[in-house]
């Protein structure tokens, strides 16, 4: 292993992260959104208000997951919940669009996917059900 | 009061969700101080307000609490009511009712918004009172301090399309203004009720940047007190051509507004600038403003700083039959340091160092006194939170 100091080091980091922070973060849908792949535009557009459509057509309904939110934002544009929730504090008072429904649990999310063509969330790979369609998957890294 | 409820609020942007999700009641708010190093004249944060900080800490200038009833009423209409309170031209906290409208999303590529409708002539004119959504403790005073209109009772229509690999949107508004403003004349105020706003805003939004262009024209009409105007008859006698002056500026007139505003972000970094033009009847007067503001995120302090300033040729003393080589119109300039510290979710602490150095006052200045040196430097701290 002396040959390779960063593989090694890589490897102890990763055996001291706890797996809830190593797992892969996916985004997904339920079949009737009629969508099977996003961009990561496409993502930015739906979740921060700017765009709420999907591809198919159909009014794209984002979910943010309570416990996933902080490093699903930073993921997606880099940020932490406090720069979200101000970027959202000016959206809201100014009357322009709201923010993505709020839920705490992954039962509840999948639930409301399934009930609502076009909703959206995020999600753990290890616990994407076989009825959901991952759209985009993220990189292990944080974007620039 | 806002205070407390924030403490307790779960959520993450809803502290109140009523009636399974329908109601929602959120609010923003700002505990502020400032206070200038100058005696010899008042810094106020936008020409509504009747007075400011003259070398006193001044907890009016910024202190504001905003409080908002969204009801869904079906999946494609919603209702939004906002009240404001904030330091006024009465020098009251008397809130007043800032939105009420009925918003329409038939699609996502199109709002439409009927009732009293925010105005915004200048990228994030539609915010200015939410402190906990930018870096500064207020917003740049040389760009935005003489925009006081914060609504209109009308309606405005936007529409998105993406375009290549950003977004394409615009907005159209229309609609009668109704909010008063204070004059430099103790106890004047004048009431902009009646004028008519229309314009629109065109902008592409591209991975990190934004651009926006936006024109706008107001029909202005300012209605002075009765006392006021006599009292201009009375000085026509002694000074014609300053009452003929003042009574111009509060004259019907036709103001042209453009601008163009740029936002960066890439993950940390954030940079802001706005370039603003105000044209009016007689280019003495046209303003001309902007902005730049850059900060950068070191969780969870974001640094910034900022440089504004405002123009006008002005117009001389002299024409108005006052004995003096000086011109009044309002150009200034500021460089502001600043930092904004979050504290917890949804609160957020600030602090502040304006460097002020005007050439000309305009309206931005209150009880302004001879022999003031016209550079003024201005501390502020301020406590921003919504719920």
């Amino acid at each position: 292993m002396k040959k390779y100091p960063l593989l090694l080091a890589l490897l102890i980091l990763s055996l001291s992260v706890p797996a809830s922070l190593r797992a892969e973060l996916v985004v997904i849908v339920h079949p009737s959104a009629e969508t099977d792949q996003l961009s990561r535009s496409d993502l930015i557009n739906i979740f921060m208000g700017r765009y709420r459509k999907l591809p198919s057509g159909v009014a794209a309904l984002p979910v943010d997951l309570g416990p996933l939110r902080e490093r699903f934002y930073r993921q997606l544009v880099n940020k932490d919940l406090a720069e979200i929730n101000s970027y959202w504090a000016r959206l809201v008072f100014s009357g322009q669009a709201s923010p993505p429904l709020q839920l705490a649990e992954e039962k509840e999310m999948l639930a409301y996917l399934r009930r609502n063509p076009g909703a959206i969330g995020f999600i753990d790979r290890a616990n994407v059900p076989e009825d959901m369609v991952v759209v985009l998957a993220f990189p292990d890294r944080t974007p620039q | 009061m806002g205070l407390s409820l924030l403490l307790l609020a779960p959520g993450a942007t809803h502290a109140l969700d009523l009636l399974d999700g329908r109601l929602a009641l959120n609010g923003f708010g700002t505990l502020g101080v400032a206070r200038s190093t100058d005696s010899d004249a008042e810094f106020i944060r936008d020409i509504s307000q009747q007075d400011g900080t003259a070398g006193d800490w001044d907890g009016d200038v910024d202190s504001r609490l905003g409080v908002q009833l969204r009801a869904n009423l079906t999946e494609t209409l919603d209702a939004v009511v906002q009240s404001v309170s904030r330091y006024d031209h009465h020098g009251s906290y008397e809130p007043k009712l800032t939105w009420a409208f009925l918003r329409y999303n038939p699609d996502p590529a199109v709002t439409l918004r009927l009732g009293r409708v925010a105005l915004d002539t200048y990228m994030l004119a539609d915010s200015r009172d939410v402190g906990y959504s930018y870096l500064w403790v207020r917003p740049p005073v040389d760009y935005y301090g003489m925009r006081h209109l914060s609504h209109i009772d009308g309606g405005d229509i936007v529409l998105r399309r993406p375009l290549g690999e950003g977004l394409l949107w615009g907005k159209l508004y229309a609609g009668r203004a109704d909010e008063k403003v204070n004059s430099d004349f103790v106890d004047v105020v004048l009431d902009a009720t009646g004028s008519s706003v229309y314009g629109g805003h065109i902008n592409y939004d591209i991975g990190r940047w934004r651009w926006q262009l936006g024109l706008s024209e107001i029909d202005y009409k300012l209605k002075a007190p009765d006392e006021f105007l006599r009292q201009l008859d009375l000085l026509a006698y002694a000074l014609p051509q300053l009452a003929a002056g003042l009574r111009d500026a509060v004259a019907p007139a036709t103001i042209q507004m453009s601008s163009v505003g740029m936002a960066y972000d890439r993950g940390p970094l954030q940079v802001q600038a706005m370039l603003g033009q105000l044209n009016r009847t007689g280019e003495e007067a046209d303003l001309s403003s902007a902005f730049v503001t850059a900060g950068y995120r070191l969780e969870p302090v974001t640094p910034f700083v900022s440089l504004s300033g405002s123009r006008t040729r002005g117009i001389a003393l002299s024409d108005f039959g006052i004995p003096s080589s000086a011109r009044v119109g309002l150009t200034q300039q500021t460089l502001s340091l600043g930092a904004r510290y979050d504290i917890k979710r949804n609160v957020a602490l600030k602090g502040q160092v304006d460097f002020i150095n005007v050439d000309q006052a305009g309206l931005m200045w209150r009880n302004i006194q001879p022999d003031w040196d016209q550079d003024t430097t201005v501390f502020s701290l301020a406590l921003d939170f919504v719920f």
